[in-house]
């Protein structure tokens, strides 16, 4: 008798390469970095997906072209708009012999982040050999009061922000700054903003911050972010002090309200400390995305399940969701699941109530 | 779990199987000699004796698209604009050259002796003596396709399809609107009807005479592959773990028709090749399982297979049958590739 031969091809568990969305108005400072990160001896090789061949230094990385063209999906959702451009670039890539450290993706000024972000989510190839690390977004201190009150993309490109770099400081105030920072607090509580010159950012702020910026959902305390109650930015959440639930005759928007700008998207947070139902947790949140899912921009939360051991880190573009399983809670972490949604029309109070509905009994 | 005695694949009794150091984008035969287009830009050919060369730096990066040249040879595709030519004596010639393009969609016919290229939204048609014309198209072309005369081509895009006369700009086109994106596009060999595979994991199907379309949805995964049987009765799919065949052997197609099951793999189907002349039909999975699948009883459910190659992990990408049917050959995302000679098996 001989044994079944073993297949001698166990393949390599490659790791999927981790992208960065590099959004940002036209001038604010997306090519200076972009030349930083392909300049600077850091060892890495990176491809980075321009719109256009600009004045790019090339090394030891591969710069590709790509034209933009977003594609709506012909699949009953609406909002639902990838960018064709991008999977073929992606699955190109893939083909190529030897691994790249990580993508970088840049996108014209003008352009919604949503495509670039959903296609993270579409494309199958796309989801399995590539993980979106974090969107960045260049903004310049002296001109986003001008962008955030004659665009839309330009509120939209700090919405689904993981990290803002606010560029070009040395040319504001103190409190001009101040008020830029307010503006954008307004509408991304969540976003690491990282100030910087000349796009002068460590690169480890910008770069590879993966899980990391998921840890932030939890790990950082809106209070930090918060200016105390009753001053202008102050944000009322659940660490205010103040009783939400019985609070009536006044309207908890959570939006703070700026100097500068009007912002139409802000940031809700919902947390508890009480294991959730799974079974129910899907069921509302999914019906969440389905119907409010074209004003949700982006949400992202770490959720503590009954009975799970594991943390369950969840994100969402619009309607377009992918969860996860992830390394089981430590003894000395509390298991407290949040889950902050970034968006328009976002009625806090009945979605305080609604995530509150989906403790475990 | 089956019990009984589990006869040794396919691979061990009639074939042979190796390890090339690349992934394998496409394979083909040109007479007793296997192509296989390797992603880092090379061509490695292979016969039932071993390896019979290698052509590294075919490309100049990565190769990316594969397809049957206009004779004895296959043509490559890569990032580095070129479409190269390349013969069973491993001889390679440029046919054509973009600057700046990845070529991702290619396709040529033997019997018009013309290749078309995407290049961007354009479609350029190549013959022997190089570029003779362009086609404008109103998205990027994904996908390109000969009808078997070689008088036509159908490039499919973002809303569609577009055929085109190849050698005749100024003849009148005809466009076949279906909103989302088509990736690759297949003739039926008779030529009545064409069939996509989309972003969206369906496919869609015109009947050219009077434009009437179909969708045949419901795949879990994305549709890699899709072949004729040899007798034009059955379209065979990937994007599952069943094999799926659409039946098109009446006027109507697949239209008000049911989809039948060749068979199942363990992980969905990713790659998936009528053979030639008999009624079976080789496919290949997510995981590298390779099986072969008699097609003959179609409709009356699943048939058992005989196997292949067994899962090694990683998916089948390339699958191909000799002209004469005698021959299979195989290759996968982790570079492993096989040939069988199936002389005596069939």
């Amino acid at each position: 008798m001989t044994k079944a031969a073993v297949p001698p091809y166990i393949p390599a568990m490659t790791a999927p390469i981790p992208v960065t969305v590099l959004t940002g108005y036209l001038g604010a400072g997306k090519t200076t970095l972009l030349n930083r990160i392909l300049s600077e001896p850091h060892g890495k090789k990176y491809a980075v997906i321009v719109n256009e061949f600009g004045e790019i230094g090339i090394d030891n990385d591969l710069v590709v072209g790509a034209d933009e063209e977003v594609f709506e999906m012909n699949n009953g959702c609406i909002c639902c708009t990838v960018r064709g451009d991008l999977i073929r670039v992606i699955e190109g890539l893939m083909k190529r012999k030897g691994r790249f450290d990580a993508i970088i993706v840049e996108t014209t000024g003008l352009a919604d982040p949503a495509p670039v972000a959903q296609t993270f989510f579409v494309d199958e190839d796309v989801k399995a050999k590539t993980t979106l690390d974090a969107v960045v977004t260049v903004v310049d201190a002296k001109h986003l009061p001008l962008r955030l009150n004659d665009s839309k993309e330009a509120e939209e490109q700090i919405a689904f922000a993981d990290v803002i770099l606010l560029n070009k400081t040395d040319l504001v105030s103190p409190a001009e700054l101040a008020a830029v920072e307010a503006a954008i607090r307004a509408i991304n509580r969540y976003a690491r903003v990282v100030r910087t010159e000349r796009s002068n950012a460590p690169l480890d702020t910008v770069l590879g911050l993966g899980a990391f910026d998921l840890e932030r959902i939890l790990t950082v305390e809106p209070d930090f972010l918060n200016p105390p109650h009753g001053e202008d930015g102050h944000v009322h959440d659940e660490h205010c002090g103040h009783d939400h639930h019985y609070h009536h005759g006044h309207h908890h928007d959570h939006a703070a309200p700026s100097a500068i700008h009007d912002a139409t998207v802000k940031s809700v947070s919902l947390s508890t400390e009480q294991p959730l139902d799974d079974r129910k947790f899907f069921a509302w949140y999914q019906t969440l995305l389905q119907q409010q899912g074209q004003d949700i921009l982006r949400s992202k939360g770490i959720l503590a399940f009954k009975d799970e051991p594991r943390r369950y880190v969840v994100q969402a573009v619009h309607m377009m969701a992918d969860g996860d399983h992830q390394r089981p809670w430590r003894d000395d972490e509390p298991r407290r699941s949040r889950l902050v949604l970034i968006g328009r029309n976002l009625d806090a109070h009945a979605l305080e109530q609604d995530f509150a509905s989906c403790v475990a009994a | 779990m089956r019990g009984g005695v589990t006869p040794p694949p396919l691979v061990e009794t009639i074939g042979r199987a190796f390890d090339l150091p690349e992934q394998v984008i496409d394979v083909f035969w040109i007479g007793d000699r296997a192509l296989f287009a390797t992603g880092d830009g090379s061509v490695r050919a292979h016969d039932g004796g071993g390896e019979a060369w290698t052509r590294e730096g075919v490309h100049d990066g990565a190769l990316l698209t594969a397809c049957p040249g206009l004779g004895e040879d296959i043509l490559t595709g890569g990032d580095d604009g070129r479409v190269a030519a390349v013969d069973a004596t491993g001889e390679v010639t440029t046919l054509g050259a973009f600057k700046g393009r990845w070529i991702e969609a290619l396709a040529a016919s033997r019997t018009s002796r013309l290749a078309a290229v995407g290049v961007g939204k354009e479609v350029a048609i190549l013959g022997t003596g190089g570029e003779k014309h362009r086609f404008a198209h109103d998205a990027t072309v994904t996908g390109l396709a000969f009808e078997p005369n070689g008088r036509r081509f159908a490039a499919a895009h973002y809303g569609g399809v577009t055929v085109s006369w190849a050698a005749s700009p100024e003849s009148r086109r005809k466009k076949l609107d279906w909103k989302g994106a088509h990736l690759s596009v297949v003739w039926t060999h008779d030529a009545k009807f064409i069939v996509t595979t989309m972003q969206e994991q369906a496919l869609h199907g015109w009947r050219l005479q009077d434009g009437q379309h179909f969708r045949m949805a419901g795949y879990p995964a994305k549709i890699r592959a899709l072949s004729f049987t040899s007798d034009n009765r059955w379209l065979a799919s990937a994007g599952a773990q069943e094999v799926v065949l659409w039946p098109f052997q009446g006027a109507n197609g697949p239209i008000g028709s049911n989809a039948a099951v060749a068979g199942e793999l363990a992980t969905p189907c990713t790659a998936v090749r009528c053979h030639p002349d008999r009624a079976v039909l080789a496919a290949g999975g997510m995981d590298g399982e390779l099986i072969l699948l008699p097609v003959a009883n179609a409709g009356a459910g699943p048939s058992k297979a005989l196997l292949i190659d067994p899962p090694h992990g990683a998916r089948v990408t390339a699958l191909a049958w000799s002209a004469d049917g005698r021959r299979l050959a195989f290759g996968c995302e982790n570079g492993r590739a096989g040939v069988l000679d199936f002389t005596d098996a069939l």
